[in-house]
């Protein structure tokens, strides 16, 4: 039985965004190629200005909700949301990079057009609809981020951890693309819309197959986001990657990758025997992630570990929400609203944290003792740094505090009342370690040698991404249907 | 359903088993006089030196990566080409060929400006 091939419609606007953030970051590997050297740094500034074209045309491509490429992407208010996070993520990615690109002679063409292919897998990722487009997405994401780790070519950290991402990354891929084949076979598509219809008619041994599926397709992407049994990796990787670099894997490829599982899980949640049985798989993730992550946080001396370790958290506290959405029909809506809410404020508060890690380190010194003083030597530093400390602790008025509120209640209205107490308690043990920057900062003495020599100026980039972020945490904290209310 | 796969199944069957039954086949009937030359490994009749456990130069890992990855693009253009005699997809189909070739001269033309293609 073979179907007719048929052209696909491909409406300009639908596709717009995705076509032309692929011939733009294609555009600056040519323009790399052949400018002079010294006029290679104009990348990063072509890249923003990328991102700021592509915010332009997703807007007016989510105008209508509209299915191109043959219905395998899906424009609906929930990838516009994502697109949003992502596209404000890659921007303050892209604001952050210069000094510290030129402070360790990164290729600016290369880290360029990558960024912007990682940034084309994460927008595909929030609107793919389909478990093949799904994968390729995931990859174009997940290729170009091994390469960015590992592009300080001259940092033996940089390459380990590169290795150690992409031998990793690949197994986890593996898992997926198992898990896609199993849901492929037992229901015959690969379109989730039509999996979704499928299922209910789905017989004995089909629904085995479609758990064991969605339990590869999970194992895959707790790898992807650095969900409790499977993050490992993300110490050492975040640790060794480029800090921009870091910034980027610890925001964008976490909201591509739940956006996605969101997906997933929409497309499987409306069948009563798969919502009894992921139940307790998701409750076990969600709790271990969270308790690990904070707990093996505190120990932690390097500040880009610990903000590993306390991403971890972060993925559990999200993951509650896909458990209520995966659960709990009635309290769909405002779990999702909590998902997106807390994706937003997530990238913001870490953007901010690592950029302020990058205006203060030398080259590869990210200790937090290096932070002590900071409050006399830089203030305006410090007190960047201890807002972004205390949003991801969730003190109020900032977005931490709202994300958090969020999601707990969605957790409550859900009747989940011992995952709120969970999460709550792991929230507390979060506050030991963020405040001890605070501290830190504020009641050591610099080092001698930190007073004596001068810093280097921040440069105009860096301070307008660190401004733009501590503003959005502050006001998107205090108004937060100013965002909710987007579309 | 998956009756279907049944064909794929039994040419695995087919294939394993001829590969073993002739291996047996030769192991039992087969006479065996080894010599010394026999023994060594071959080398297309030159006499082997050392172990084959030496370091090489990298740049030939470099230029088999990069033929991998070009010759892993004609497996995809063959597969297009065997699609291609549908009338109606034909310019359509074109088109798509073109942007992936110009995706993948942009690559080349990455490779060629970077000097990975010198021996140097």
């Amino acid at each position: 039985m073979m179907s007719q091939p048929t052209v696909p419609q491909l409406f300009w606007v639908e596709v717009a965004p995705f076509v032309v953030l692929c011939i733009w970051a294609l555009a600056i590997i040519l323009a790399d190629l052949f400018l002079p050297a010294e006029r290679r740094r104009v990348a990063l500034p072509l890249g923003f200005l990328g991102v700021v074209l592509i915010a332009y045309l997703s807007i007016q491509a989510f105008e209508i909700p509209g299915n191109p490429f043959g219905g395998m992407l899906t424009l609906d208010t929930f990838a516009f949301f994502c697109i949003v996070v992502i596209l404000v993520g890659g921007g303050l990615t892209i604001l952050i990079s210069p000094r510290y690109v030129q402070r360790e002679h990164i290729p600016h063409g290369e880290y360029t057009a990558l960024l912007l292919f990682a940034m084309l897998g994460m927008i595909l990722l929030a609107v793919s609809n389909e478990l093949i487009t799904l994968l390729l997405s995931l990859e174009i994401l997940s290729l170009s981020l091994y390469i960015l780790t590992g592009i300080e070519r001259h940092n033996p950290r940089s390459s380990e951890a590169a290795l150690k991402y992409f031998l990793l990354g690949a197994f986890s891929t593996a898992f997926l693309i198992m898990g896609i084949a199993f849901l492929y076979g037992a229901t015959g598509s690969t379109f989730l819309v039509t999996i979704a219809e499928r299922l209910p008619a789905a017989g004995q041994q089909s629904a085995l197959w479609v758990f064991v599926g969605f339990g590869l397709i999970l194992a895959g992407f707790c790898f992807k986001l650095a969900l409790a049994p499977l993050h490992m990796w993300a110490p050492d990787v975040y640790e060794g990657a480029p800090t921009p670099i870091t910034a980027f894997i610890a925001t964008g490829s976490k909201v591509a990758g739940f956006a996605a599982l969101w997906h997933v899980v929409m497309s499987l949640a409306d069948w009563q025997a798969m919502t009894q049985n992921t139940f307790y798989v998701l409750w076990i993730i969600a709790v271990f992630s969270m308790v690990i992550g904070n707990f093996a946080a505190i120990v932690q001396k390097n500040i880009k570990r610990l903000l590993a370790y306390s991403s971890i958290a972060h993925s559990g506290y999200i993951l509650i929400t896909i458990l209520v959405i995966a659960s709990v029909p009635a309290v769909r809506t405002n779990a999702t609203q909590a998902l997106l809410y807390y994706l937003m404020a997530y990238m913001l508060m870490n953007l901010l944290a690592f950029g302020v890690a990058i205006a203060c380190g030398r080259k590869g010194d990210s200790n937090i003792e290096h932070y002590a003083g900071l409050a006399r030597t830089s203030p305006l530093l410090a007190a960047a740094m201890a807002l972004a400390m205390l949003s991801l602790t969730g003190v109020p008025p900032t977005v931490g505090f709202v994300g958090k509120f969020y999601i707990f209640s969605a957790a409550i209205q859900a009747g989940y009342l011992e995952l709120a107490i969970i999460g709550l308690l792991a929230s507390v043990v979060s506050a030991v370690y963020y405040l001890r920057v605070i501290v830190v900062m504020y009641m050591h003495e610099p080092s001698r040698e930190a007073a004596e020599t001068a810093r280097e100026p921040v440069g105009a980039a860096n301070s307008l991404a660190l401004l733009v972020s501590s503003v959005m945490i502050i006001l998107l904290g205090i108004f937060p249907f100013w965002f909710l209310g987007l579309k | 359903m998956l009756q279907a796969y049944f064909p794929v199944f039994l040419l695995l069957l087919f294939g394993v088993g001829f590969a073993v039954f002739t291996m047996l086949l030769s192991h039992f009937i087969g006479k065996k006089k080894p010599t010394p030359v026999k023994l060594s490994p071959y080398e297309c009749g030159i006499k082997p030196i050392g172990t084959a456990r030496i370091q090489f130069f990298v740049k030939f890992y470099l230029i088999a990566l990069l033929f991998l990855l070009f010759d892993m693009e004609t497996i995809f253009i063959l597969i297009w080409a065997v699609a291609f005699h549908d009338k109606s997809i034909q310019v359509f189909a074109l088109i798509e060929m073109v942007v992936f070739i110009t995706i993948l001269l942009v690559g080349y033309a990455y490779v060629w400006r970077k000097g990975a293609l010198k021996w140097r």
